[in-house]
């Protein structure tokens, strides 16, 4: 008879264990972030006590451009050498993208992640390229430090 | 179902072997003025107008051959440099708000030097756009410039 005990194998119930994994998958499915690209992870950013946490929901275009110490341009990873060019570029190709229609906070927002020991002289000659390109918004990424 | 915890198992090991948590960051937002301003040492340090932006309070931010703060001036007057970097900013901030309480000032125009540290700027720039206009309004108009000294 089929129903007899002795030759039954008996096999684990893997059902909760393969929910607890996919649990596991769609966690790290949530946290991982595809635009690590974009920042340079040989950055020491600086601290500042109580900076705004950063928007990531803001609207329109973002330049994202990386400086370190000695004042060279890094985008996605890649010196720019030419920072002046470079910026002219990406100014007009983002500004393209932006439909006329938008409204106002729809602009180019340039994100500056640099280095703390950077000197603010390379800073302004960044700033004021931005500037002269029609970029007026900027964000300054700094990291959180203790209440003082 | 042994193949599918498979491969959800390797899905999870890519999963893991690829997390790098990164800290989380904050920002200073700034509109600044398409309108670069460069001021001297001890000219016309009282204020700064601008037709477009109004009147502007200068700061003037010093900097040692390091890149360290070497004093604040505000306007006419120099902030007191205390022990510490850090007592000089607590000071500036007891400054710019005894300054700018009742006051005509639309915005802060932020004179660095050269030579000075993104953090110790970065520092400074955060006491300023904590600052609330007379009006009550937070301070948005702060621009930025490089300190020419003579």
């Amino acid at each position: 008879m089929s129903g007899s005990s002795s030759s039954e194998r008996v096999e684990p119930n893997l059902t909760p264990i393969l929910d607890m994994v996919f649990q596991l998958i769609t966690f790290f499915m949530l946290v991982i972030s595809f635009k690590t690209s974009d920042f340079d992870k040989a950055l020491v950013l600086p601290v500042v006590g109580s900076a705004a946490p950063a928007d990531e929901d803001s609207q329109g275009e973002l330049l994202i451009l990386n400086l370190r110490t000695g004042g060279k341009l890094f985008f996605q990873g890649k010196e720019q050498p030419n920072m002046e060019g470079f910026i002219a570029v990406e100014s007009k190709y983002l500004k393209s993208k932006i439909s006329p229609d938008a409204g106002t906070e729809h602009g180019v927002t340039v994100v500056i992640r640099a280095d703390r020991t950077l000197r603010c002289e390379y800073l302004m000659k960044v700033i004021n390229t931005c500037r002269s390109n029609g970029l007026d918004r900027f964000d300054f990424m700094v990291l959180r430090g203790g209440a003082k | 179902m042994a193949a599918m915890l498979d491969m959800a198992f390797q899905l999870l090991a890519f999963f893991i072997l690829t997390f790098e948590p990164s800290p989380i960051e904050s920002q200073i937002s700034l509109r600044m003025p398409d309108k670069a301003i460069t001021q001297g040492v001890g000219t016309q340090l009282k204020e700064n107008q601008d037709d477009t932006f109004g009147l502007q309070l200068t700061v003037n931010v010093l900097s040692t051959p390091e890149g360290e703060l070497a004093g604040i001036e505000v306007g006419s007057r120099t902030v007191d440099m205390g022990t510490s970097s850090q007592q000089l900013v607590n000071n500036l901030r007891e400054t710019l708000k005894e300054l700018l309480q009742g006051s005509s000032f639309d915005g802060i125009s932020l004179l660095v030097a050269a030579d000075l540290n993104y953090e110790r700027m970065m520092q400074v720039l955060d006491i300023c756009s904590h600052q609330t206009l007379p009006n009550g309004e937070p301070m948005t108009n702060i621009s930025i410039g490089t300190l020419q000294v003579r």
